[in-house]
């Protein structure tokens, strides 16, 4: 009897809940939310290249600040909003989804977590269980990764909990990229190292104010050369490594240096 | 001394050559950087250029007769004095730390020819920059050969940017004569662009191999006021004064302050050019010609009386300048950088430069020509003075290296 007084107190009297109120609440924080996560990608693609990655990390923020909003909004609206009543709906609605939506519930608490620790943002290059692009999008429950193939992924934000994230560039702009040469054995490796270098160094997309590297590593079967450098935009990486690797085999078909050959596989 | 370097009692000397660290860039007023900010983000969002036209109905373009009367093409013989100033200890000195001295200056600096017209007075010797095709084939010696033709007469490199490409194959010749230069005791003078210097700091290592180099003090709002008065009155003597169309108030007066008068205040107009363009002389000096308009025919009978002619100067908010015609293009930001990296390129280097599809270059040449933010001279391809500023910022808002002048 108590049981069902306290229920009660908890709860508003059904004409006393705002419906129409709480209808106009929701529309209106659906209308933000899809306005924010339609116009600030759209906004990135426009604002010169140095501002795009910070208007892109914007959309998760402001997104969680609407939502919020709204539910301290709505609440009210259905409750006697007093401390216990909070603690009650909040324990209850909390075992609810604990038991029913495990999941779903745990990537919504990763998606706040991922918002405050920055494994990814959008416009960063990433790899997370075997998917690697650049996030596209940061949701509810999962991120949307685009890959250099043009095919979405869409991964539940649960994974941080358990998966490494590799992220490329981590919120800067320019990321390292590599761009690997495999020669034959014989040839003038300090020549090779020199000119591979000044491939880079005139590459219309590096980025000057970071190094650039070559390493070399002599295997079995030849030397394994790789050029490492950095593009002034993430966005151009690909474009980037083409670029090293196109001019950097001419100069090296010009230099005689022959490439390696894969070693032989007995046949069983 | 020349006239022009002449200091009055209170203001430094229009032309100046400085250190780095003296050199001061002067600022665009903030009501200017806030307008050009909001309108570039909102001509950016809207996808087309910005367009900043409104013609004055009652004012006339200056015929060009009249245009080299009141604004006449600069005359470099008073920096290159004023360069003889600034090395005078480095001349006078018999073994200096360094035999080679570079003066830097971005487009609109005039450094080419400054330091041509210097060498000839000084009969030190100019070494052309090499063919494109020599820069690629770096195993050719001629050019590296003619440098020790002659060996005791000074040298003077008027265009250090032109002696390189920026190409896997483009930056050995370079550093043939950077090695040359630096172990040798021949006095060299080396002129260069700043867009190329900045990129040359990374790849050949400038900045070790050479001091400090000098740059042309920037002309601040007095300057331009000073210079600007002084080409009016080189064009043909005629006393004039120059006024704004929208308010009338003088841009500059009938004369300038006297030695022992405090200067006045610069106008407006004067700040806005200082600030836009950079201070570099031959950019204010040509968005000063496109500002200027004749008087209306019925305003000169009634001012033919007066002892000065009008002239009449565009509000800066309603100067139609040169902007970046698709900000979003990747294309034309490689192009104007690969054009400003190389103080101008002539149009089938471009596809040896960049790894552009087939035909971008020349797409990209013809919407940046339509755009008036290059032109062609002498075979290059080069930013166009006024066109200078919008590339400057477009190139930096993309993050891409540019130079601090």
């Amino acid at each position: 009897m108590n049981d069902a007084k306290d229920a009660a107190q908890i709860l508003k009297d059904f004409d006393q809940i705002g419906f129409v109120q709480i209808a106009l609440i929701v529309i209106g924080a659906w209308v933000l939310v899809r306005l924010v996560e339609k116009v600030f990608p759209w906004l990135g693609s426009k604002v010169p290249g140095r501002m795009r990655l910070f208007v892109l990390s914007l959309v998760p923020v402001l997104r969680l600040v609407v939502m919020i909003a709204g539910i301290a909004l709505v609440v009210p609206q259905v409750i006697n909003p007093t401390v216990q009543n909070l603690v009650a709906i909040l324990g209850a609605a909390g075992l609810a989804l604990g038991f029913a939506f495990k999941d779903y519930a745990s990537s919504l608490v990763a998606g706040v977590v991922a918002i405050y620790e920055k494994p990814y943002r959008p416009g960063d290059w990433v790899r997370i269980d075997g998917a690697y692009g650049e996030v596209q999008s940061l949701g509810l429950r999962a991120l949307r990764l685009v890959t250099p193939d043009d095919t979405v992924v869409v991964i539940p934000h649960m994974k941080i909990w358990d998966t490494n994230v590799y992220n490329d560039n981590d919120g800067q702009r320019d990321l390292l990229c590599v761009a690997d040469f495999y020669l034959h054995p014989a040839h003038d490796a300090a020549v090779v190292r020199r000119r591979l270098y000044d491939v880079a160094l005139t590459s219309p997309y590096l980025q000057p104010e970071r190094p650039v590297n070559v390493i070399a590593a002599e295997k079995p079967w030849g030397t394994h050369y790789r050029l490492k450098a950095y593009p002034v935009d993430g966005r151009d990486q690909f474009l980037f490594t083409t670029d090293l690797t196109v001019r950097g085999k001419a100069v090296l078909a010009r230099l005689g240096a022959a490439p390696a050959v894969p070693p032989a596989v007995e046949a069983s | 001394m020349n006239q022009q370097t002449s200091t009055t009692g209170q203001e430094p000397p229009l032309w100046q050559y400085v250190r780095p660290d003296a050199y001061v860039r002067p600022a665009e007023p903030t009501a200017e950087t806030v307008r050009k900010g909001l309108l570039g983000l909102w001509d950016r969002l809207r996808g087309r250029a910005a367009e900043a036209l409104v013609e004055h109905a009652a004012l006339s373009d200056l015929d060009p007769q009249t245009l080299d009367r009141v604004a006449p093409a600069p005359d470099w013989a008073a920096p290159a004095a004023a360069l003889d100033d600034a090395l005078a200890d480095w001349l006078a000195d018999d073994a200096p730390p360094s035999s080679t001295q570079a003066v830097v200056g971005a487009p609109g600096s005039g450094t080419a020819r400054v330091l041509t017209r210097w060498a000839h007075r000084h009969g030190w010797r100019v070494f052309e920059a090499p063919t494109p095709e020599q820069i690629l084939h770096p195993d050719d010696d001629a050019w590296i050969d003619r440098l020790s033709d002659d060996p005791e007469t000074p040298l003077v490199i008027p265009r250090l940017a032109h002696c390189y490409l920026r190409h896997h194959d483009g930056l050995a010749l370079l550093r043939r004569l950077l090695d040359l230069l630096w172990e040798g005791r021949r006095r060299c003078l080396v002129g260069c662009d700043a867009w190329a210097w900045a990129y040359l700091r990374n790849a050949a290592q400038l900045d070790a191999l050479l001091p400090p180099p000098l740059m042309l003090q920037a002309f601040d709002a007095q300057r331009l006021r000073r210079w600007l008065h002084a080409l009016a009155q080189r064009g043909d003597g005629a006393e004039r004064v120059f006024r704004q169309a929208a308010d009338g108030a003088f841009v500059l007066p009938p004369r300038p302050a006297a030695d022992d008068e405090a200067p006045a205040e610069p106008a407006a107009y004067l700040r806005h050019l200082a600030g836009y363009s950079h201070g570099l002389p031959g950019v204010a000096w040509a968005i000063w010609r496109g500002s200027l308009r004749d008087t209306p025919e019925e305003a000169a009978e009634a001012e033919a009386d007066e002892a000065a002619h009008t002239t009449w100067v565009k509000p800066w908010a309603d100067l139609n300048l040169p902007a970046i015609p698709d900000a979003g293009s990747r294309s034309l930001l490689y192009v104007l950088h690969a054009l400003l990296l190389h103080d101008g390129l002539p149009a089938p280097l471009l596809a040896t430069l960049l790894p552009l599809p087939p035909g971008e270059g020349m797409r990209s040449l013809h919407q940046l020509k339509t755009a008036r933010l290059i032109e062609a001279t002498a075979g290059r391809w080069r930013v166009t003075p006024t066109g200078y500023p919008a590339a400057h910022r477009f190139i930096k808002q993309e993050g891409y290296l540019t130079p601090a002048l």
